[in-house]
């Protein structure tokens, strides 16, 4: 039988992201997969050599909606280094706090978003719902729901009271119970099962080769972590455990972020219990860099974050190179379909938890003419070039 | 040490250790070197990874710099094996063959920052850089390009 091409994406159902998958036919069987990319290429990394060190910040926590405080962790720690700046013990627990948080929202939302493409629509209405406590959690800690922006050179720039902690360690009881039970679901159930298990199994040692990273790699049975193996933050002194399984296919990366959110509930709790005392939020910030290099890492929800940031001196940085997780796991990761049926492409593909960031840049269509243009982001926010 | 820091210590033309945050050792090897020294990490750190390859375009001293970043289980530390290539004619073998991890960094560096992976046969403009860019023939993060 002749191999036919099929396109997946870049705007499906399945896919919440602009990506697009050729997938390579024979029958039903796929024997080859090409990722196509640069549907939403922003140019951050240089977008950010014209910006100072501190409009950096919140440049690089919209990378992404979802990981956006592992960013501007991964930022933040890298250029605090090259300043010589050390934030104080209670400000990396807050931020180890909001990193928590953000890992337990994104793995409901990817453990729900697989329920929806199985077709399992309620599971991802209840997850979706539940997820909404910690969004709310978020709020109350930083004031803002989905970009927290609470990192500042040198702390935090919101302190965390009894009253805000004493709320939070109640709501999480109920986050706490809800994903108990959605692991148990995703365990159990039958049609979950009958579609995740076995479905793109990586293997141990391809996981390491194509280097996959975060739950995927763990999916396979790789014990690595940087919040173990390279700690940041406030990681070195809250106790966890690395959650690894090794099947290898998307039931065993589900599985391990369902686990993984619930470790970071208990995480969450032992910060908010340990706080230490004194200051969280620094009085003056730092805006200038000496020269240096300096290679920062972190553990997103998706997994290695990593940040190689040159500054040259001065209120800019020379360079920033930014790796985000899913540009190793979507676009090395293509190996994994082969073999598996057409159905199982965006169950595996969803397995990856993929992310692909949107636009900075914003398109304005006059329908009356039907010109279209794209407006900067400096002009809209002077309610210019409308 | 292990045994993969050893050779890279021996083989290095300048072997650095940083201690900014973990252990990062910075390993500057020449450009020729870049396939041999590739297939005996792979030999020797079953555990390593290839993170990403990160590029500099150091103008002033024209040259552009390559950084490739692994991460070794084993040793727990970052090991970044730099290449120094010429600026107006940045060419490296491919190591994608040895090391399939390797294959996204390199598409990346080749759309961006123009640098040509001799034997990779996906390297393509687009793979990131939208269309208008790629068809001026130019690379966005060079720090001549001014978009």
């Amino acid at each position: 039988m002749s191999v036919i091409e099929i396109p997946v994406g870049p705007q499906h159902p399945a896919l919440h992201e602009p990506i697009m998958l050729r997938v390579r036919l024979d029958g039903e069987e796929v024997v080859g997969v090409d990722v196509v990319t640069g549907y939403n290429h922003r140019g951050v990394e240089k977008l950010s050599e014209s910006r100072s060190w501190v409009r950096n910040i919140y440049l690089f926590s919209r990378i992404c909606g979802i990981c956006n405080t592992v960013h501007q962790q991964a930022y933040v720690q890298g250029v605090e280094k090259l300043m010589g700046v050390e934030p104080p013990p209670r400000a990396n627990y807050i931020r180890t706090i909001m990193m928590e948080l953000e890992r337990i929202h994104s793995h409901m939302i990817i453990c729900a978003i697989m329920a929806e493409v199985i077709g399992f629509d309620s599971l991802f209405m209840l997850m979706m719902r539940d997820r909404e406590v910690v969004m709310g959690l978020k709020e109350l800690i930083a004031g803002n729901r989905v970009h927290a922006d609470i990192h500042i050179f040198g702390g935090v720039k919101r302190d965390i009271d009894d009253k805000i902690r004493d709320t939070v360690l109640r709501k999480l009881e109920r986050v706490e119970e809800r994903i108990k039970y959605y692991r148990r679901v995703f365990e159990e159930d039958f049609t979950i099962r009958k579609r995740l298990v076995d479905a793109g199994v990586i293997k141990y040692h391809e996981a390491i080769e194509y280097s996959l990273v975060g739950p995927t790699l763990r999916g396979s049975g790789v014990k690595s972590d940087v919040r173990a193996d390279d700690p940041y933050a406030a990681y070195a002194e809250i106790p966890f455990n690395v959650i690894t399984r090794d099947e290898g296919d998307s039931w065993a990366r589900m599985l391990v972020r369902l686990d993984e959110a619930l470790e970071s509930v208990y995480m969450v709790r032992y910060a908010l219990e340990h706080l230490p005392g004194g200051p969280a939020v620094p009085k003056n910030i730092k805006r200038a860099a000496p020269p240096g290099e300096v290679f920062s890492r972190a553990e997103a929800p998706r997994g290695e974050l990593f940040y190689h940031i040159i500054s040259k001196g001065g209120q800019n940085p020379y360079r920033v190179k930014v790796r985000t997780p899913s540009f190793n796991n979507i676009v090395n990761g293509v190996f994994a379909y082969r073999g598996a049926r057409l159905a199982d492409v965006p169950v595996i593909l969803t397995s990856f938890d993929p992310c692909i960031s949107c636009t900075e840049r914003v398109l304005v269509v006059d329908e009356s003419r039907g010109v279209k243009r794209y407006v900067r982001l400096k002009e809209l926010s002077r309610n210019q070039g409308w | 040490m292990g045994e993969l820091l050893n050779y890279l210590r021996n083989i290095a033309k300048e072997f650095k250790e940083h201690v900014d945050q973990g252990r990062r050792y910075i390993v500057v090897i020449d450009a020729g070197k870049v396939r041999e020294v590739a297939a005996k990490i792979r030999e020797l750190g079953r555990e390593t990874y290839l993170s990403t390859i990160s590029t500099v375009d150091l103008i002033q001293d024209g040259i552009i710099q390559l950084n490739y970043c692994f991460w070794s289980l084993e040793e727990k530390a970052l090991i970044v094996l730099r290449v120094n290539l010429p600026r107006d004619n940045p060419r490296i073998q491919t190591i994608s063959d040895i090391i399939p991890g390797a294959c996204n960094g390199e598409q990346e560096a080749y759309d961006l920052m123009g640098i040509y992976f001799d034997g990779n046969p996906s390297l393509r403009r687009t793979f990131l850089a939208p269309e208008e860019v790629a068809k001026e023939g130019v690379f966005p993060l060079r720090k001549d390009y001014k978009g």
